[in-house]
């Protein structure tokens, strides 16, 4: 099985402090992983690192294989990485709901007629089917969260990053969500600072805050 | 204050969407994506400052905002301010939209002035420079912007001349409110996130 | 009746600016059937009209201050092409009228800045109400005094550091979904027979209109 992703020695400082230090993490091809630790352990931090939002001071990052480094080796590497913000408010950047989840496809290049095809298709995985012409505005906070996690599943990236996806949702959603991310063929680091115990069989990984 | 449809000559109305226009050019120019999100979250604030009543004595007035959001923003007012008018005209008819060249070359020009003539007093170490650069530009961004509306009515003639000295004395209680409101403002931005002062 | 909204958008503007261009009662009168016809067609909501009133409001600066008739005529051509905007074009979802300015050629980075404001403005005006509530539970009563301007000072700069960090996260939710300097847009619209109709029947009663009062004489 190859590898996706792998972090070598990452020291980050966020301000003065030093978040992560000394940090390793390796995921392989359909490997799911569980990101545990409190809050300010350095979850979002991580995720932020990985698709290039925060530089490390030392370490190295590779993906399939090939070291991250430059702003450029970070935009290819975006393609293939979706990132699930902590804050869906703040991920969700169109109107309407059907408008949010083509965005990606659109800058994907992706044919109209086929994106039409595709928001279908995950609008209904997620159980949103009827939520497709809504203005993003009048969504609950569960349903953002939804919306937020389908408009990246749907760019089906190589490596799904998920912070704390789970957080104000009901039990329907949680449902939901962790039967999509179990059957999703590709990568997945989850963050969470509680256990999660429908995720029994994935890799566990802690970071501890000091 | 917006103008209403149906009020200016259509001169006027031509020459503001002019001036607009050439604001909208410049704005737009020195406006990268990256920048984006914050000018629009701005012109969002500038929108919800409309409605934002500030009692005073028996009455109340609502902030118009132009020199607070229009310092941290400059030459993006235009773009800022154009396009939070615009959608208060489609939604609640404030203003219309043959007069929103005219309505956002009132609020973005005195916004671009104050900005260049304090944001250095604003970012400043010196608290009475920075105090006078808070009260200043607020208030007078509100009153050029109130002299600017006078001098557009008396453009229909001049029996419009006391409508014009209304408006403007109307505006006058507004500009000591916003000074008052810039002050606490700017103060707690200096305080608590004196980064976003620091990017002006 | 369902309208291409490009073909709303520049009804809306030939007859908007053809009312503001008349100085005479029998020009700006010529429009009442039209608005009548669109009514007609569009079943708009009497609520809908209630919008008139804040424009209104500045109109009585103009009857305190000008004599009566030149003040009536303003009146009735501030609350002609505000019933047009309000039949034409405020009718239409909000989204779909930006994608039609953007169809309609107008420049990229402002259909886009328009796209990310209208959303703001939700989340502002939320943003807003709570802590607006939020000072409320705790004994905050609005009157003319140094504390309640510090408050209502204080809740407008909070509003501004949030835009702040929020507008750092979006930009990054950009970059994330494969954002590259071109903001792509869902919707597109096809022009059918109706609206040709539609679009035609407005360009000949405006010419109407201009031919009457010959042309330009309606300036004067
Ligand atoms: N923008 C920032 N500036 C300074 N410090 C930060 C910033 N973001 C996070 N931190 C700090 O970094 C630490 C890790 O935060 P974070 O990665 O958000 O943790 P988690 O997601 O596990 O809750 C915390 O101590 C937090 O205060
Ligand atoms: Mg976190």
């Amino acid at each position: 099985m190859g590898e996706i992703f792998r972090a070598e020695d990452v020291y980050v400082k966020r301000g003065e402090n030093l978040v992560l230090k000394g940090f390793n993490l390796a995921v392989g091809e359909g490997e799911k992983l569980l990101l545990l630790g409190p809050n300010g352990s350095g979850k979002t931090t991580f995720f932020e690192v990985v698709v290039g939002f925060v530089k490390p001071e030392r370490g190295r990052l590779l993906f399939m294989g090939k070291p991250v480094e430059a702003e450029s080796d970070f935009r290819l590497l975006r393609r293939k990485v979706g990132y699930v913000f902590q804050d869906p408010e703040s991920q969700i950047l169109m109107p309407t709901v059907e408008e949010e989840i083509a965005f990606g496809l659109l800058n994907l290049g992706m044919p109209r007629s086929k994106i039409r095809e595709e928001v279908e298709m995950v609008l209904s995985a997620f159980g949103i089917s009827h939520l497709k012409r809504k203005f993003t505005h009048e969504l609950s906070w569960g349903e953002k969260r939804l919306l937020s996690i389908a408009s990246i599943a749907v760019m089906k990236p190589e490596l799904f990053l998920l912070d704390e996806p789970f957080a104000g949702l009901d039990e329907r959603g949680v449902r939901i969500v962790a039967s999509f991310l179990k059957e999703y063929d590709k990568a997945v680091i989850l963050a969470s600072h509680t256990e999660l115990n429908f995720f029994e069989d994935w890799d566990k990984f802690y970071l501890r805050a000091d | 204050m917006h103008i209403s449809e149906g009020v200016l000559p259509v001169t006027t109305l031509a020459l503001g969407w002019g001036a607009t226009a050439c604001g909208l050019y410049i704005g737009f120019r020195k406006l990268d994506y990256h920048r984006m999100p914050f000018v629009a979250f701005l012109s969002a604030v500038f929108f919800i400052g409309s409605f934002v009543h500030v009692p005073l004595g028996p009455t109340s007035v609502h902030l118009v905002l132009n020199g607070i959001v229009g310092m941290l923003l400059g030459w993006a007012s235009f773009p800022a301010m154009f396009v939070a008018l615009f959608i208060q005209a489609l939604l609640f008819q404030f203003g219309g939209l043959l007069v929103l060249g005219v309505n956002t070359l009132n609020m973005a020009a005195p916004a671009v002035v104050v900005h260049y003539l304090f944001r250095d007093w604003l970012r400043s170490g010196d608290g009475v420079k920075f105090v006078l650069a808070s009260v200043l530009g607020a208030s007078g961004a509100v009153l050029m912007s109130a002299v600017m509306v006078g001098l557009e009515l008396m453009s229909c003639g001049g029996e419009f001349r006391n409508a014009a000295l209304l408006v403007f004395a109307a505006h006058i209680p507004v500009a000591v409110v916003e000074a008052v409101v810039a002050f606490f403002v700017f103060s707690f931005l200096r305080k608590s996130r004196p980064e976003v002062l620091k990017e002006l | 009746m369902s309208l291409d909204p490009r073909v709303r958008i520049i009804a809306f503007f030939l007859v908007a600016v053809s009312v503001a261009l008349s100085r005479s009662f029998s020009a700006v009168l010529f429009f009442l059937p039209y608005l009548v016809f669109i009514l007609f067609l569009e079943r708009v909501k009497p609520s809908h009209f209630k919008k008139l009133i804040p424009a209104n409001l500045f109109l009585v600066f103009i009857f305190l201050t000008v004599p009566l008739r030149e003040a009536l005529l303003i009146f009735v051509k501030c609350n002609l092409i505000l019933s047009f905007l309000i039949v034409l074009v405020s009718t239409e979802r909000f989204p779909v009228l930006i994608h039609a300015l953007h169809h309609l050629k107008l420049p990229d980075k402002l259909v886009h800045l328009v796209f990310f404001t209208y959303r703001y403005v939700h989340i502002i005006d939320e943003e807003y109400r709570t802590f607006m509530k939020a000072a409320k539970a705790r004994g905050f009563h609005p009157k003319t005094d140094r504390i309640t301007y510090k408050t209502l000072s204080y809740i407008l700069a909070n509003l501004i550091v949030r835009s702040y960090e929020k507008s750092k996260w979006a930009y990054k939710s950009m970059v994330c979904r494969g954002f590259h300097g071109v903001f792509p847009l869902y919707y597109h619209f096809e022009m059918g027979f109706k609206d040709l109709c539609f679009l035609g029947f407005t360009f000949v009663y405006v010419g109407a209109l201009w031919a009457r009062y010959s042309g330009l004489k309606m300036f004067m």
